[in-house]
């Protein structure tokens, strides 16, 4: 698995006016720019800046990239997106991580289908992988597995 | 300065129904989508559920303390519209939320872009701007006021302040 990245990076500019009423404007910069704050990004951040009233909250770079082999999804008593196993994963600063995986592998389940197994070997793995790589949005690393369950969609009754 | 994390969205195609995205976040430093511990989590993700990821969006967010302009004639649904077009001479839209009401001329609908702000926005625009399949974005054409307000049904009456 590759991903082929976007040729160029999207740049958001998010604003709010005086009541709260959120908008943005967005534009395309060159794939070196990777500073939100920073090179062309902080340019046209402030010029649009200066012909607003709004108040320039935040501002974002997005790379995309795009899978060269997805495969082909596969189905199963889980196989929509609203069907959520969720992971509750908590972080060297104390606080808590949820993870939400939409269509998840049965297999990922304990006995009874309500609470994940975290020694199933794929989801070994992921909790392996996200201690490895993966923080919450403050950037603390997260440490260790708390607890798993499945998330039934709303309004739909199943096993 | 990038922020404390990056924000990494990974857009899944399940067998039935449709897409839906999972949200993880990777250290601030990490803006490659082909970075291994991105694709060491996503990899795991794709063992752990039924559907593929089709693609990833890496988001690094800056925060700035600024405040809004109290009573201000125009607010987000108002728009200055900024059009430039690139070599080819397709037309490139940028909508300023907010637009300031001392750049809008007397009639309420034009921008001159020619000098103050309107020109500063439109060079760092030229400058930097590219189209999304990074082609140059060529000149600055205009700019106005693009209305919120709706026509009224019934009479026609559009609503300008």
């Amino acid at each position: 698995m590759a991903f082929v990245t976007a040729p160029t990076n999207r740049f958001k500019m998010h604003f709010k006016d005086d009541v709260g009423r959120p908008a943005s404007m967005e534009c395309h910069l060159d794939a070196g720019e990777l500073d939100p704050a920073g090179g062309g990004a902080a340019i046209i951040a402030a010029a649009t800046a200066a012909c607003s009233d709004d108040a320039l909250v935040s501002q974002e770079i997005i790379v995309t990239g795009v899978n060269d082999t997805p495969g082909s999804p596969t189905d199963g008593p889980y196989s929509r997106g609203a069907d959520k196993m969720s992971l509750v994963l908590s972080t060297t600063d104390g606080t808590g991580v949820t993870i939400q995986l939409g269509s998840p592998n049965e297999a990922g389940f304990a006995p009874g289908n309500v609470y994940v197994n975290p020694t199933a070997t794929n989801i070994a793995g992921l909790i392996t992988a996200l201690i490895a790589n993966a923080c919450n949005a403050d950037g603390s690393a997260i440490v260790a597995f708390v607890r798993g369950y499945r998330r039934r969609p709303p309004r739909r009754k199943h096993a | 300065m990038a922020s404390a994390s990056t924000k990494v969205t990974v857009i899944c195609k399940p067998k039935r129904g449709p897409r839906f995205s999972i949200v993880f976040h990777v250290p601030g430093a990490v803006l490659d989508p082909n970075d291994a511990g991105v694709q060491a989590v996503v990899f795991a993700i794709n063992l752990a559920i039924r559907a593929v990821a089709l693609e990833i969006t890496l988001s690094s967010s800056h925060e700035n303390t600024a405040s809004a302009t109290s009573a201000a004639d125009y607010t987000s649904g108002d728009k200055g519209l900024f059009i430039l077009k690139d070599v080819d001479d397709i037309a490139h839209n940028f909508k300023v939320p907010g637009i300031k009401s001392s750049l809008v001329s007397a009639d309420a609908e034009s921008i001159d872009i020619t000098s103050g702000a309107p020109k500063t926005l439109m060079d760092a625009l030229l400058a930097h701007a590219v189209t999304p399949g990074d082609g140059a974005i060529a000149h600055a054409t205009s700019a106005r006021r693009a209305m919120n307000r709706k026509p009224i049904k019934g009479t026609g009456v559009v609503i300008v302040p």
